[in-house]
């Protein structure tokens, strides 16, 4: 995959670039707003990765002048911490997500790889389905071999999510924003408990455990291997 | 003490304004005072010419002319006749040869000496008989009396305006001494003396009542100012600790690397700590972003109602999974309106409901209670676990403050600073209370005062 970083500090840029390459996608970088304009407007990326704060244009100018330019790739805002609540502003200029630095390499993988996977999501899919595990969209409801599984409001969320990006880690804040609208870590188990208990009703009566946890990440849902 | 400054006080100012109106009120009266009096005083001279006229006449009705110059001729003239003349135009009495054919009352010039000189009169001419008589007195004592008079009143009025402007000028000058002295406390306070205080003095004027509002003032600034030195000292303690922790950890990992171990197990300590770090600055700026009010809080009206039972849902399974009990209470209302903002109201929940958890016990009950009182929507977060002391329930809102028993649990000492950030931010108060045993944490909020429908 072909990703574009336009961020202008050396050392993050580094990071970021070794850590794509190391996980097989490939990775154009530009250290100036203007670049990361003119950039996409005459080369084809899968995913741009923009700092808001940079010399030459800021992230958000970049983001709406493609935007008014009608190019669509998903964009993913980096933004210093203090600007993560008002995300509103960049998701309304179309940002299509957005991560607060300082971020872990793989909160940043996991979130862009999520972005591609959005694009070829099917809007009226009405069924998820990992190996044996059918989540009927429409019922709300789940079944795993022919039996029904009663799920709260939460952990249903929490499943729909880990299906649609199944094969892929979904990290802890990823579940915190879409499952809990919660834009803080509650330095908690929040997470930890509410797929304990979905894995008791998904995984555990089963033969074959589908939800997985990596490790100081987050969770990936798969059958087996 | 600069000269210029007390007369340009507002004491001085109004003293010299009155003294104007002071002086343009004695220039009147003495005016229709001077006016009265002369007045009175010719009126007297004409009142006492009046029976010496009468006299006259009655001796010239009894027996003539004859009569009238035998009279004038064996009395002394009386002070009031100034001249008479006969027929013949003979002066035959009086101090003075005067003719005065007009009738009438008139000053005139009355020649008085050899030389020419003169005198003003207040006369009249009186025909009695033939005789031609001029009556009248010299202005010179009565003028004499009008001078003193106005000589008086002006005294009387300088001395007045003399008066006021001392007494405004000392007025002024002890305003500005006050004044100047409250500049300098000012000025070293500013430069760093923070126990310097404005000099009150017992007179309680409104300087006086100024400088003791400003030494409230102060008393909060510097009581403020420590705090901030107390809370800056306490972050970087705070932040220290996992730094000097990590720095170790690199050693150590740099260290294993050398000898050809693996250093993965350092690594992810040092991980560990420096998310913990990561977790502090964002709460720091996240706590420091609610209190600055710079857009962020943008209120909008939020139903307690849904809120609370969305976060009990989650907040339930967290508290099963630890052995611990909770219970929801809602109000009957299906939806409680307030102003504010959902995500800040969740978090701050998130945050007592979470303290309830961590520092509960396995059988701890834990009750989240919303209720409309008629002071506005309460929320209430009772535990039955381990409570706060009371002498820690006045500072376990300051940032880094852990209470003793608290200290094994984790956490940052930020969370329920954020949470009072918070209720601040949005009107409510917040209380702690004994729950007997444990804590009880209520929020409460002000009504939403539905301007729409009030306007209508």
């Amino acid at each position: 995959m072909k990703i574009l970083l336009a961020e202008d500090d050396a050392a993050v840029a580094k990071f970021v670039i070794t850590g794509f390459e190391e996980n097989g996608h490939s990775v154009d970088h530009v250290s100036d707003g203007r670049d990361a304009l003119s950039y996409c407007m005459y080369n084809d990326c899968e995913v741009a990765v923009l700092d808001r704060m940079m010399p030459g244009m800021d992230g958000l100018s970049v983001l709406k002048a493609l935007r008014a330019a009608g190019k669509n790739m998903p964009v993913l805002m980096l933004t210093a911490l203090s600007d993560v609540d008002n995300r509103v502003e960049g998701l309304q200029a179309g940002a299509d997500d957005y991560l607060a630095k300082p971020f872990h390499f793989s909160e940043l993988l996991a979130r862009v790889l999520a972005l591609t996977r959005r694009r070829t999501d099917h809007v009226s899919q009405t069924e998820l389905v990992v190996h044996d595990l059918t989540l009927d969209l429409l019922a709300r409801t789940a079944q795993r071999q022919h039996q029904l599984i009663e799920l709260q409001t939460k952990e249903f969320a929490l499943l729909e999510i880990l299906m649609r990006n199944a094969g892929r880690v979904v990290t802890r804040t990823m579940l915190l924003e879409k499952v809990w609208n919660f834009n803080f870590d509650p330095n908690t188990s929040v997470v930890e408990t509410h797929i304990s208990r979905l894995r008791s009703k998904v995984d555990k009566p089963f033969d074959v455990a589908l939800i997985h946890t990596m490790r100081n990440t987050g969770y990936s849902m798969h059958g087996p291997r | 003490m600069d000269r210029g400054n007390v007369f340009s006080g507002g004491a001085f100012r109004v003293t010299v304004y009155a003294t104007l109106v002071l002086a343009i009120v004695f220039v009147l009266t003495a005016v229709a005072g001077y006016r009265y009096l002369q007045e009175e005083q010719y009126g007297q001279v004409r009142a006492r010419a009046e029976p010496v006229i009468g006299m006259y006449r009655s001796i010239y009705s009894q027996g003539g002319d004859a009569a009238v110059a035998a009279y004038l001729g064996k009395t002394a003239s009386r002070a009031e006749v100034l001249s008479v003349r006969d027929a013949s135009d003979t002066r035959i009495g009086g101090g003075f040869d005067l003719s005065m054919p007009v009738a009438g009352w008139h000053v005139r010039q009355v020649p008085t000496g050899a030389e020419g000189q003169s005198e003003p009169y207040y006369l009249r001419a009186e025909q009695i008989g033939s005789h031609r008589f001029v009556i009248g007195e010299a202005l010179a004592p009565l003028q004499r009396v009008e001078f003193i008079f106005i000589r008086t009143l002006m005294s009387i009025g300088a001395l007045l305006a003399l008066a006021f402007v001392a007494l405004g000028y000392l007025t002024s000058r002890s305003v500005q001494g006050k004044l100047e002295q409250m500049g300098r406390a000012l000025q070293r306070f500013a430069g760093g003396e923070t126990d310097v205080r404005l000099p009150v003095a017992a007179a309680n004027d409104q300087v006086d009542r100024i400088a003791q509002t400003m030494n409230d003032q102060l008393d909060r600034l510097s009581a403020l100012m420590a705090e901030t030195r107390a809370s800056a000292v306490a972050i970087s303690h705070d932040l220290k600790r996992p730094l000097a922790r990590s720095l170790l950890g690199m050693e150590h990992a740099l260290m294993q690397a050398e000898q050809g171990h693996l250093p993965q197990a350092t690594l992810e300590d040092i991980h560990v700590e420096l998310t913990n770090l990561n977790g502090i600055f964002d709460a720091i700026l996240r706590i420091a972003r609610i209190d600055a009010d710079q857009g962020v809080f943008q209120p909008q009206q939020v139903d307690l109602v849904a809120l609370v039972r969305d976060i009990a849902e989650t907040y339930q399974v967290v508290a099963e999974e630890s052995g611990q009990t909770m219970t929801l209470e809602l109000p009957e209302a299906a939806r409680l309106d307030v102003r504010g903002d959902a995500r800040m109201l969740t978090q701050m929940l998130a945050n007592l409901l979470q303290n309830a958890v961590t520092h509960g016990r396995d059988d701890t009950h834990i009750t989240l209670r919303l209720s409309d009182t008629a002071q506005g929507p309460l929320i209430e977060v009772a535990d039955t676990g381990p409570g706060i002391a009371k002498a820690d329930q006045a500072r376990v809102f300051d940032a880094f403050f852990r209470a003793e028993q608290a200290r094994s649990t984790g956490g940052n000492g930020l969370g329920l600073t954020l949470v009072k950030s918070v209720a601040d931010r949005h009107g409510a108060t917040i209380t702690l209370a004994d729950n007997a045993p444990g804590l009880r944490v209520a929020v409460a909020f002000v009504p939403v005062i539905d301007r729409v429908t009030h306007a209508c």
